[in-house]
């Protein structure tokens, strides 16, 4: 029975050894390759985002709002905190860590959306976490996960190394790199000795050309450009459903609500934004006038100014965006600087440099 | 609680420890932790099921007592009948009740009737196909005299409910369980060392073979009508592999798990795709549930006494009745009489009980006549299978239609290609070690041990790397 205990961990220990090493160094290279949202959250837990205006928000933040035309219209720094296709309870967990590596900031623009208090079922993009969940171990990833109903890493992924990356978006494309690389080794051979065999190649060439790895995206202090055209998703939308009723969840209000105060008790200048959404994905949304008149009442509670675009004459124009939603690289640019000079008046006195 | 989750990786070194380390010297005790974590194993799946297994436990206990103690034939028929029709009886309502009346409702629609019906909501209980078997195989024996009942209702209890086989089998039987049960048990290194090397290479079927293939499967059989003759053929082959890996990767988790507890379980698949007739095919394929048919069912019809016609009749009953407790749907049942029907010639021919030996014994490629028996034995049992995998029989029909009439090369987009390197592996190393009770038992076994232990260590990192994270459910699990 000893010699059957030892052998087994002179079996595992090794495996151990190495997945735990495995995992730090995939972890590092994953968090340094600087692609998408790793770009920022590095930025946030290396406390590299000393910015006096911050920006809040899902997506519509995210691509509607050009922190470097507000550096240059105020003379002082900005940076982009939103998050694409997450809601006020990821939204909780970028505010909690910024605010506990970075220094506070003197403004913070929440931008807001119909979707902010949608109900936690599952996550976007949960790979975006699986770097942060070890070395250091981020408790509050785990804690802010939870609360969906497919939190999408369960209990073992926190405790176990390598196993969040099984079957995970990097497991995927290393894999397709891979292959990429062997049927290009193949390709090259079969090119040489089999000159007949056209059909053969033209899958390879096919595979192997085949735009599947995801560029990184280029940030510009945390925020992303779509340089895309009018797209055919909101057609299809409408065309499926008619209509959308969103989702109002009551929790996520008072965490909206808990967010707003712990700004405003640090003494951090909060500004709400709802920035253009083309006019008919406004009809679209069924409940619309519901969610816009809470956060009418919130930011009177608060004594918040909210200024909204809902009207302006970009929601009018299909050309600024490229779905129901979200602004074009051109018409974010185009918000940005009306934005800028809008809110002028507002944080002229909070700047101090402006 | 799936073999291949970390709530099983735990589960097992627990009890292991406990078992050997606390309670080696008390085998009464041993076997209550058995069946106490046997029951908590099962109420992971359904709790509320766990009534029914205890029932049917609590049933066949008494009619094994009763009939060995009854002092006439008639009581002891009575009570094999009451037993069996009890059994028999949840089963078929768990499993069959909405089955029945839907097949029902149809027939009388056909005949140009209109019917009022209504299905019931049934859950199926996890694994009561296979305790049920266990069950009535402990009657059957003891009404055909060929063991003695127990007379203690924990070794008995944890014969029918012993965890590692009691969702998906191996069916065992009580004159090769039991007296395991009844007996201490002593720790024996290599047997448990064995027990390891078998839990891993099943994890490596389950979780790189199965899993994988099951990715394209589902794409192509949920896809089928748009999809070339190609990839429909391939679709087909790979379900092969799928199930496969699936149903015998779980058995050798389930026959490792016994070895580490110092009990051997009936060997389930005997290397099944290297058969050279459909024959040999089923001498092979899920064996516990074959010899169960043919002791209880085949031998009592008459088994192959009584001419070639007999034969036949007894043969198609075992298929038929076989594909009908896999599931309750005709796909299965057509599926059954398809491999029967394969089976007739050899039953016709006297050719049956050839093939008895291992393929290619001791050589290291079969010759061209036993590849090409293999080959057309894996094509032929692969076409069977479309039936099994297919949610109808409109859908099969249609499937196997569309294979042969759109007859285009695969398009390999839609397959993961690292599947195929990974499929030859598997090919490779199951052909090299077809002479043994499972394919690694002595693969490097007279290499060092680094050589040895790379080679699980490269098992490992390959279940890191192609592992899924939503794993399928074991197919045997819906039966």
């Amino acid at each position: 029975m000893k010699k059957f205990i030892y052998r087994i961990l002179a079996f595992l220990l090794p495996i151990i050894f190495l997945a735990y090493l495995s995992d730090f160094i995939i972890s590092k290279k994953i968090r340094a390759s600087g692609a998408g949202d790793f770009s920022v959250w590095e930025d946030i837990y290396n406390g590299r985002i000393n910015s006096d205006i911050v920006i809040y928000g899902s997506s519509r933040a995210l691509n509607h709002i050009n922190p470097v035309i507000l550096e240059d219209e105020f003379h002082t720094t900005a940076y982009n905190l939103g998050m694409a296709g997450q809601h006020i309870w990821l939204q909780n967990l970028r505010h909690i860590e910024f605010l506990k590596y970075n220094k506070k900031p003197k403004v913070v623009i929440y931008s807001l959306d119909d979707l902010l208090f949608s109900d936690p079922i599952g996550i976007y993009q949960p790979d975006q976490f699986s770097p942060y969940m070890f070395w250091p171990k981020h408790k509050e990833i785990e804690e802010q996960l939870s609360v969906y109903k497919f939190p999408h890493f369960s209990y073992f992924d926190y405790k176990i190394p390598l196993l969040r990356y099984v079957d995970s978006f990097y497991s995927n494309k290393a894999l397709e790199l891979g292959r990429i690389k062997f049927l290009s080794f193949i390709q090259n051979i079969s090119q040489q000795k089999f000159e007949n065999s056209d059909s053969l190649n033209e899958e390879i060439s096919r595979i192997v050309n085949r735009e599947n790895i995801i560029k990184p995206e280029k940030r510009i202090k945390g925020y992303l450009p779509r340089d895309l055209n009018w797209n055919s998703d909101f057609d299809n939308a409408l065309f499926s459903k008619g209509h959308l009723e969103v989702s109002i969840n009551k929790k996520g209000i008072h965490l909206f609500e808990k967010i707003l105060t712990e700004l405003i008790q640090k003494n951090i200048y909060v500004l709400f934004v709802y920035t253009p959404e083309y006019i008919e994905g406004q009809k679209f949304i069924k409940n619309r006038a519901e969610v816009m008149e809470i956060y009418t009442n919130i930011s009177k509670k608060y004594n918040i100014p909210f200024i909204n675009y809902s009207n302006d004459t970009m929601s009018y124009q299909k050309k600024y965006f490229f779905n129901s939603l979200h602004l074009n690289a051109n018409g974010a640019e185009k918000f940005s600087k009306k934005f800028a000079l809008d809110i002028k008046p507002i944080l002229y006195r909070i700047i101090d440099k402006f | 609680m799936f073999f291949n989750s970390f709530e099983y990786a735990i589960f097992l070194p627990i009890i292991f420890i406990i078992y050997w380390f606390i309670l080696n010297k008390n085998l009464k005790l041993q076997n209550l932790f058995l069946l106490i974590s046997s029951y908590f194993f099962y109420s992971c799946w359904d709790w509320k099921f766990l009534f029914l297994l205890a029932f049917s436990t609590i049933l066949d206990y008494i009619s094994g007592l009763k009939i060995y103690n009854s002092n006439t034939q008639i009581k002891k028929k009575i009570w094999l009948i009451i037993s069996v029709s009890i059994n028999l009886g949840f089963l078929g309502f768990f499993k069959y009740y909405n089955f029945f009346i839907e097949s029902f409702a149809d027939l009388i629609q056909k005949l140009g009737f209109t019917a009022h019906y209504s299905t019931l909501n049934i859950i199926l209980p996890v694994g009561i196909s296979f305790y049920t078997f266990h069950g009535l195989s402990y009657v059957f024996d003891i009404y055909n005299k060929k063991i003695k009942p127990s007379n203690n209702w924990i070794e008995y209890a944890l014969f029918v409910s012993f965890f590692p086989l009691l969702v998906a089998g191996p069916i065992e039987r009580a004159t090769h369980l039991l007296p395991q049960i009844e007996k201490p048990r002593k720790f024996n290194y290599e047997l448990a060392v064995s027990g390891l090397k078998q839990i891993l290479w099943g994890l490596f079927k389950k979780i790189v073979i199965a899993d994988n293939c099951a990715k394209a499967v589902n794409l192509i059989f949920n896809s089928y009508e748009s999809q070339s003759g190609g990839t429909l053929f391939l679709g087909a082959i790979l379900f092969s592999f799928q199930i496969y890996g699936d149903f015998s990767g779980y058995s050798d988790i389930a026959l490792g798990s016994g070895k580490l507890l110092g009990i051997k379980l009936i060997k389930n698949f005997n290397y099944p795709y290297f058969s050279r007739s459909i024959a040999e095919f089923w001498r092979r394929w899920h064996i516990s549930l074959s010899s169960w048919f043919k002791d209880y069912l085949y031998i009592p019809l008459g088994g192959s006494k009584g001419g070639t016609i007999k034969r036949i009749r007894n043969t198609f009953i075992i298929f038929l009745v076989s594909g009908f407790w896999h599931g309750a749907n005709w796909t299965f049942i057509l599926w059954g009489g398809l491999n029967a029907l394969f089976i007739l010639p050899s039953i016709i021919f006297k050719t049956n009980r050839n093939n008895m030996d291992i393929v290619a014994k001791g050589k290291i490629l079969p010759n061209f006549k036993e590849f090409f028996q293999i080959v057309y034995t894996f094509l032929l049992a692969s076409f069977a299978w479309i039936f099994f995998r297919s949610e109808s029989l409109s859908q099969a029909f249609s499937y196997i239609n569309k294979m042969f009439n759109s007859i285009h090369l695969p398009d390999l987009s839609i397959f993961n290609l690292s599947l195929f390197p990974l499929l030859l592996l598997l090919i490779i190393v199951e052909w090299k070690g077809r002479e043994n009770n499972y394919a690694i038992e002595k693969l490097f076994y007279k290499s060092k041990t680094c050589i040895r232990w790379s080679f699980y260590y490269i098992l490992i990192i390959l279940m890191l790397v192609f592992g899924q994270k939503n794993s399928q459910e074991f197919i045997y699990f819906q039966f």
